[in-house]
């Protein structure tokens, strides 16, 4: 049974198909094979023979459940005409019997129940992306690979390195799984506290990358921003109720919300206190809001990612930049700082106390942190120092801070910035 | 008198398979007593190191310090000294375009000198092979501040879950205990005393057979070596076909 449809349905259904089920495709076919690599070939194989199937035959009632079987058949092919050992094998055919009676036939992907039948494998391939045995670039890029579908040339590209390079990256990758045991599954109990931080800073990473690249023109990544917010929804489905994955959602949600305001028409950084506030997207705003809600609401005392969500709402939710409820925003970065010994966190706490206590306060706070010396060579720093200087009136002092700053930035937005900032007050 | 053999490879020589070949070297020391065993490891970006700070297990990829030469495998050698140990060590393929460093076995740590060979063969078909390098800062305590758990306790615990299979502990590193050997333009080059000078120094080994690296993480974060310095996990070379990871 197939819903009727024409070529151009048809793309648009293979399409929503990518984005939803190339995950869950290569997650079962890892858990079938043990073998990444292969995994990903039957994924891409399979996806291309919905290419040339679906705008013919009709898109399928269950495409998830026609491309799984799909890729498993050609997976079961490949298995049976390499030399991999019978063992193997064996294992294989025992699973796909197990799971439902069209996959062992090796022909037409049935229509039955395989779609419940085929559990979904994601969860495990999240933590074994993210394993803190794997270096933090290969799990980033992994997670792109098997978890987004991201080709290898696009993954390169969003890191500022040659497809030749990331390729072998992800050969490293996969081979130390392989090599070093990690195992593919959701770890226990004990364990997934400490390893869901592990997950939460990989996707973190990927939407802040994503959000403001460290160098280079395009200040804007949305794509890497969305494959983030993406990931992180489907972990809270896959794993519900953790407040810190809830955190995390919210923060992206809210953050990415003001996208719209964040660059001016000339490619221009607007600071959030000059940006446009009707750009923000409010249907982004309501909804990281109520993801916040959620998190707070499992009454847990606020972690990392529910704290910093709670800073970004407090600003996403001002309807003007002199009504942002700095003392409260100040209040979130103390209970933060007592979490974390993050030099970043000490610097948006400078901002806070200097917005609700007056900029010199902000000064000494950044002083007592120590913030040059544990953040030296980072332009924020001496770039807070000027605009602390600037609101307070010290334009000698500012202008000297700004231009210590611009000899440090690498973003060319940022770049852009500072200048203008400077050349206001010399 | 027993030596442990760090055979160190040069990942910029490009020696051909017959180049690099062990086996004449194991024959040679089957033949005269000299090799006791020895294991080829995983490359060096297959490795895992463990530490544990304020009670919390730190873990990071790759090996406890870098150097340009990386531990390709080891051996168990006897020899009548440092010097007869170092003698045979040049004698490795690899001492022509790496490094053979040598390390007097601490005996008096050791199990009876009738122990039977090392048998990796796992107790589940799961079961895997790893190498845990135990590094150590020399003027670390003995126990942890505040901890009641007896330096024995990880040894026994291991016993018990059945998952250790061979250990040596080493000598500190000096000149009379430590050596490198290297064949260069075909003469034999020998240094004494420590391969670098590094405050974290390999003080022994275990291996080990755990059903996964989760596992194998977890055995090495109980070592006291954790706190007092760190410990490298490194998965052994298994001769059974792998699906060898592609592009």
């Amino acid at each position: 049974m197939t819903v009727p449809s024409g070529p151009s349905s048809a793309r648009e259904a293979l399409r929503a198909a990518f984005t939803d089920e190339w995950g869950r495709v290569v997650a079962a076919l890892i858990r079938l094979t043990g073998d990444w690599a292969l995994a990903e070939d039957c994924a891409q194989d399979a996806f291309a023979a919905a290419a040339k199937r679906w705008p013919r035959d009709g898109v399928p009632r269950r495409p998830g459940a026609w491309l799984t079987t799909t890729a498993r058949n050609r997976a079961l092919d490949g298995i049976r005409r390499s030399t991999i050992e019978a063992r193997k094998l064996r294992e294989a055919a025992v699973l796909l019997e197990s799971e439902g009676p069209e996959g062992a036939a090796g022909g037409e992907p049935g229509e039955g129940d395989a779609e419940d039948a085929v559990p979904d494998d994601r969860l495990r391939l999240i933590f074994t992306c993210c394993h803190p045995a794997l270096p933090m670039e290969a799990r980033v890029a992994l997670a792109l690979r098997t978890l987004c579908g991201l080709t290898v040339a696009e993954i390169a590209r969003a890191f500022g390195t040659t497809e030749p390079a990331m390729a072998k990256r992800l050969v490293r990758a996969r081979g130390k799984i392989s090599h070093a045991g990690i195992p593919y599954r959701v770890p226990s109990a004990e364990l997934l506290p400490e390893r869901l931080d592990g997950v939460l800073a990989v996707l973190y990473l990927l939407f802040t990358e994503g959000y403001a690249a460290t160098s280079g023109p395009n200040l804007v990544r949305g794509s890497l921003s969305g494959e983030a917010i993406r990931l992180t929804r489907t972990l809270d489905r896959l794993l519900p109720g953790q407040p810190e994955v809830l955190g995390l959602l919210a923060l992206q949600l809210l953050h990415d919300a003001r996208r719209p305001g964040r660059v001016s028409a000339d490619g221009r950084l607007v600071p959030l206190e000059e940006q446009d506030r009707s750009t923000w997207d409010r249907a982004l705003i309501a909804e990281g809001a109520g993801v916040l809600a959620e998190a707070l609401r499992a009454g847990e005392s606020p972690g990392p990612y529910v704290l910093q969500a709670r800073i970004t709402a407090h600003h996403s939710t001002a309807p003007t930049a002199a009504a942002t409820d700095w003392p409260a925003i100040a209040a979130c970065y103390e209970r933060l700082a007592a979490l974390t010994d993050s030099p970043y966190v000490g610097l948006g706490r400078v901002v806070a106390v200097a917005m609700s206590a007056g900029p010199d306060r902000g000064l000494a706070l950044l002083g007592d942190l120590r913030l040059p010396e544990r953040l030296p060579g980072n332009h924020y720093v001496p770039a807070t120092e000027a605009d602390l200087h600037r609101r307070a009136g010290r334009h000698r002092e500012a202008a000297e801070a700004y231009r210590a700053a611009l000899a440090l930035v690498t973003n060319e937005a940022e770049r852009d910035y500072l200048r203008d900032r400077l050349a206001y007050v010399e | 008198m027993k030596y442990m053999l760090l055979v160190r490879v040069d990942p910029e020589a490009r020696p051909t398979p017959e180049e690099a070949d062990p086996a004449a070297w194991h024959a040679e020391g089957a033949r005269t007593g000299a090799w006791l065993e020895g294991h080829r490891l995983r490359e060096p970006a297959d490795a895992t190191t463990v530490r544990l700070r304020d009670g919390k297990v730190l873990i990071a990829d790759g090996p406890f310090a870098e150097f340009k030469e990386h531990i390709a495998g080891f051996d168990i050698v006897e020899a009548a000294s440092l010097d007869a140990a170092a003698d045979y060590a040049s004698r490795h393929p690899v001492a022509r375009f790496g490094a053979i460093e040598v390390r007097e076995v601490w005996e008096d740590f050791d199990e009876p000198a009738e122990a039977p060979a090392t048998d990796l063969t796992p107790h589940t078909p799961t079961g895997r092979p790893y190498l845990m390098m135990m590094v150590s800062v020399p003027d670390a305590p003995a126990v942890p501040p505040g901890s009641d758990v007896p330096p024995t306790a990880w040894n026994e615990e291991m016993e018990r879950r059945g998952v250790t299979r061979g250990a040596h502990r080493l000598r500190p590193a000096g000149e009379a205990t430590a050596a490198s050997a290297r064949v260069r333009g075909g003469r034999p080059l020998l240094t004494h005393g420590p391969y670098a000078e590094v405050t974290e120094q390999v003080g022994g080994y275990d291996l080990v057979v755990a059903a996964d690296l989760d596992e194998a993480i977890e055995i090495a974060a109980k070592h006291p070596s954790a706190w007092r310095g760190a410990v490298e996990i490194r998965p052994l070379w298994q001769p059974e076909p792998q699906p060898e990871p592609r592009p």
